[in-house]
């Protein structure tokens, strides 16, 4: 199905590249998605290359103990002081560090002032209370808030996809059982239920994913549902039943396909949606555990530093500029699946 | 033995009516239906829109669960066999539908739509085997192999009818149900379509369960002819009988519609009157009030099966 692109898929692919705002914000976060999976070649506090008494070392892709550095083998090398030692500064060793040369977690203790400290041209988004870097925090929250968003949307996804098919295709007593639990779990308050998880079984990635799946899938199953009892009554679902195809293929060789245009114009916003909770549960300390790099981490931050506009205003614009991006791509991809401009081929 | 025997068919259909949905109201579509199909025989099943002939045709296949009744095909009792079993004999009964523009997948190519069934049934065991298959079952229907990897929307109505005709004979069944086969073309790809049914007929030995609602067409294919009225059928004799001899009012007067090139030759045209009520009494016969020669008898007694000849009955009191 992907390798040989059916004529409709073609057009559609062909439309949504026509909307340039949207075809140029889908790439503009690939990019920027893409350059935060190497977040830790663009800002670490470990260099990217050491020459040292004519060897060269990696220490970002590899651990090097102390020893090969001259210290004792049970000290972990930190690169900035040897540095700066005098036994390092000899002829023909060197270190070079990324563009940003500091850790997610590094509190920078040379500091002119008292942490948070504004923007400079050291720390271009100045750093946060415990003397991090905001911008590196950043970078390192991008990819770890839309990894997770994306992770997030593809399991509730299949999830909806599989129980909102089964309901439309099977009808009858499962449809019936399954729309009753989908109501009590939508009347669940989704906040509330995380913070009362978070604080009795504490706050991991797995519980976070775990009950943000169990609640986004609701959402999608609709769709799927409302699309497979429409497409159970097309014909050419009937005839695959008269050839004697059986259930899973016909619901996902044949219906699925068919089916998508809901799931993929959904699936932008439901990516706004997962990335925006997580950060407000960031926000309320019930994310990610702490010191895990955080938009949200960082806006609470702010609030606590009220005066320290450069905390609160980066991250916030940050969110923002990401949201919008999607929003953007998922008006395009709307448009670009909207049926009334196919009417003939559907 | 005749192929396939239909006894005492029935499917209702639930209506429900009024705020609290209680006066539940049936429309019985298939009406203690009894039919009976030979190997290689076209069965004929027409009646105006609505009078069930489409939900039988399904219902047959099961396709849509029967109420009541047996279906006894070769010998095995249909309406007897799991959901798994049936999936085993689904090769020696197909379908054709109306509507060619819906019955095809509108994202696959052609070779996967006709060679799914061939795959699904380990009738071919590899791409290879499966596109030759293919490519000779195209060349049956009259397409050829350039059209293997097209998609639905690149052909004609007529084109994509015989794409379906080619998926419903690529399982080599015993028995085909066209549903409407014809209805949605033009007269003359209706024309093309009809000679096609019955060439392969002739080369396979299908027997058809030809539903249409236009009586000339299957006069013309049909060896025998069943006529509906309201889920009942209310006469069934060869073609010649029915069309030489027709007994029950309702065969008079779609016969009797059916235009006549010759104006010496043309016979008055009974119309009726009166509605169509699908939900109805239940009592009675169903044509009883809408039928120029209806006796009192006939709104509250079921009329009788009278035999015209050894192949010829119909439901009537006269």
């Amino acid at each position: 199905m992907f390798l040989r692109l059916s004529p409709i898929t073609r057009r559609r692919l062909e439309k949504f590249k026509r909307m340039k705002r949207a075809y140029y914000s889908f790439w503009i976060l690939m990019i920027l998605y893409v350059l935060s999976l190497g977040a830790d070649f663009i800002a670490n506090d470990k260099p990217l290359l050491v020459r040292y008494e004519g060897k060269f070392y990696f220490p970002i892709l590899r651990f090097y103990d102390g020893s090969h550095f001259g210290l004792s083998a049970s000290e972990i090398p930190n690169y900035k002081e040897l540095n700066r030692s005098p036994a390092f500064q000899k002829q023909g060793n060197m270190m070079i560090f990324p563009i940003i040369p500091y850790g997610p977690n590094e509190s920078l203790l040379d500091l002119e002032g008292n942490p948070p400290t504004p923007p400079t041209w050291r720390n271009l988004f100045g750093t946060d209370d415990r003397g991090r870097d905001i911008l590196t925090r950043l970078i390192y929250g991008f990819r770890i808030s839309f990894s997770f968003a994306l992770f997030i949307t593809v399991c509730s996804m299949a999830v909806g996809i599989v129980i909102g098919a089964l309901q439309g295709y099977l009808g009858g007593v499962f449809d019936l059982l399954m729309q009753r639990v989908i109501e009590i779990f939508s009347t669940l308050p989704f906040l509330y239920i995380v913070i009362i998880i978070g604080s009795s079984l504490g706050t991991g990635f797995l519980i976070l994913l775990l009950v943000f799946v169990i609640f986004e899938w609701i959402g999608i199953s609709y769709y799927i549902r409302s699309e497979f009892l429409k497409l159970r009554e097309i014909q050419y679902v009937e005839a695959a039943r008269a050839l004697g195809v059986s259930g899973w293929k016909i619901m996902f060789r044949h219906m699925l396909p068919n089916a998508l245009t809901p799931i993929i114009t959904f699936l932008p916003f439901s990516l706004i949606g997962a990335i925006s909770s997580l950060s407000a549960l960031d926000f309320l300390g019930f994310g990610l555990p702490a010191p895990t790099p955080s938009w949200g981490e960082l806006m609470h931050q702010g609030l606590g530093n009220i005066f320290s506009y450069w905390i609160s205003l980066y991250p916030v614009l940050a969110l923002f500029g990401v949201l919008l991006l999607i929003a953007f791509i998922g008006e395009g991809v709307r448009d670009a699946f909207d049926p009334k401009e196919y009417q003939r081929m559907e | 033995m005749p192929l396939l025997e239909v006894h005492e068919l029935t499917k209702c259909f639930p209506v429900q009516t009024g705020f609290w949905k209680k006066n539940s109201m049936k429309v019985r579509a298939v009406d203690r239906v009894s039919l009976d199909v030979n190997a290689g025989e076209t069965v004929g099943l027409v009646g105006e829109s609505g009078c069930g002939k489409t939900t039988l045709g399904r219902a047959v296949l099961r396709l849509i669960e029967p109420d009541s009744g047996s279906i006894i095909f070769d010998g095995i009792s249909l309406t007897d066999l799991s959901q798994a079993q049936l999936r085993k004999i689904r090769p020696r009964l197909q379908i054709v539908f109306q509507d060619p523009f819906s019955s095809l997948n509108p994202r696959m190519v052609v070779l996967d739509q006709v060679g799914e069934g061939l795959s699904e049934h380990g009738f071919v065991k590899s791409r290879r085997e499966k596109e030759e298959r293919v490519v000779q079952l195209l060349e049956q229907v009259g397409l050829s192999a350039d059209h293997l990897y097209r998609y639905p929307h690149e052909f004609s109505g007529g084109q994509r009818q015989r794409i379906a005709i080619a998926r419903a004979i690529s399982l080599n069944p015993d028995l085909v149900v066209c549903d409407e086969a014809v209805s949605a073309l033009d007269v003359s790809v209706q024309a093309q379509i009809i000679n096609l049914l019955r060439e392969l007929q002739q080369r396979l030995n299908i027997a058809y369960l030809f539903i249409s609602h236009d009586l000339t067409v299957v006069k013309y294919i049909s060896q025998r002819i069943a006529v509906m009225y309201l889920g009942r059928i209310v006469e069934f004799g060869t073609t010649q009988e029915l069309f030489d001899d027709p007994r029950h009012p309702y065969t008079e007067a779609l016969l009797s519609a059916i235009p006549v090139l010759d104006p010496e030759a043309r016979k008055k045209r009974i119309v009726l009157t009166g509605e169509v009520n699908p939900m109805g009494t239940g009592q009675g016969c169903p044509f009883a009030p809408r039928c120029p020669k209806a006796l009192p008898q006939c709104h509250h007694e079921e009329p009788p099966l009278q035999w015209a000849s050894d192949t010829h009955w119909f439901r009537c009191f006269l």
